[in-house]
């Protein structure tokens, strides 16, 4: 299944650019700062200058978020730099397909998204943890269900203590699917909706991803949790 | 495999708590189904110890895993780039 629709209109399909194929439309969401608008006079056309400003005034905003991100994806500082300034260079030339108003830092998310899956993501072949397809969601949640439950005191005091590179860690060890709607849900904070038109799937493969991908974490954080907590109370006896 | 899901499953039953733990947590379950989650978290003690690993699981994940600066390098690349891009388009 591919992962990424295009849709192009009329205008677009004269100019002939593969980068004119990142058009989506994402509904103003909390997430991200309201994007200006082209002009508030109504008869007036966006000149080139004014276009130009606008996207370095409004996307550049986002650069910082989208290398974090990248980072997420790529793992490395080299490639997460590849790819923003890929994203910004398509975004940049099909800026006149952005619907002003709507969600430009999920605009741009999705750009980053398809620019890792279609140029980076197919060259390598990581080592990852199992995305245990074939496993439905409700028996995940059965076997999961009180045994697993909640760790002792000294360990959620110190899994809430946890290093960032501990956490970091966990998350790197995820698929990169669950990995990126982890850390869309999670840091960035974006809606179920928002995250499935950035991923270019349904609402249904998110909430799935979500699920495996929290619990797979849950799991390595709570491991993480136990060696430290082992670590602190053999410290404190000697 | 392919397993049917079992539907006599309701809000006060934990396995299907558990279940929307994650849209509890995310702000994604209607008001009525938010209370009636909350309604049963303030009274079964292992969905309460369940969703608490969930959301410290959450807040780490927020706290440690953004808030990298992207190097002023890349910035400098990429305003060019916008400037080269501008003449060809």
């Amino acid at each position: 299944m591919p992962l990424f629709v295009a849709s192009l209109d009329n205008q677009s399909l004269v100019r002939t650019s593969p980068l004119l194929s990142y058009v989506m439309s994402i509904p103003n969401g909390s997430s991200g700062a309201p994007a200006s608008t082209p002009s508030s006079d109504a008869g007036h056309v966006e000149t080139a200058d004014e276009r130009h400003e606008r996207f370095e005034r409004d996307a550049l905003q986002y650069l910082d978020q989208l290398y974090a991100g990248a980072l997420r994806m790529t793992r490395n500082p080299a490639d997460a730099e590849d790819i923003v300034q890929e994203t910004y260079a398509k975004a940049y030339a099909s800026f006149h397909q952005f619907t002003p108003g709507t969600n430009l830092k999920a605009w741009l998310y999705r750009i980053l998204t398809n620019t890792y899956i279609n140029s980076y993501r197919k060259k390598q072949r990581e080592p990852q943890l199992s995305d245990g397809e074939n496993v439905e969601d409700w028996q995940l949640a059965r076997a999961e269900s009180h045994t697993s439950g909640g760790l002792k005191s000294a360990e959620m005091v110190a899994l809430e203590n946890l290093p960032d590179t501990d956490v970091k860690d966990a998350l790197q060890q995820l698929a990169p699917d669950f990995r990126l709607a982890v850390y869309l849900a999670d840091v960035e904070g974006f809606s179920y909706k928002e995250i499935a038109e950035i991923m270019g799937t349904p609402i249904g493969t998110v909430m799935s991803r979500l699920n495996r991908g929290r619990t797979q974490l849950r799991n390595l954080l709570a491991d993480y949790a136990r060696e430290r907590g082992v670590k602190r109370a053999e410290a404190s006896t000697t | 495999m392919n397993v049917e899901r079992p539907d006599d499953a309701s809000l006060d039953d934990c396995e299907h708590v558990l279940e929307r733990v994650y849209e509890f947590l995310d702000n994604e379950l209607d008001a009525a189904t938010g209370d009636a989650i909350r309604h049963h978290l303030a009274m079964c003690e292992p969905c309460l110890e369940r969703f608490d690993v969930e959301e410290a699981v959450k807040s780490l994940v927020h706290r440690c895993c953004g808030g990298e600066v992207a190097p002023t390098r890349l910035r400098a690349k990429i305003v060019s780039q916008l400037t080269v891009i501008r003449k060809t388009l």
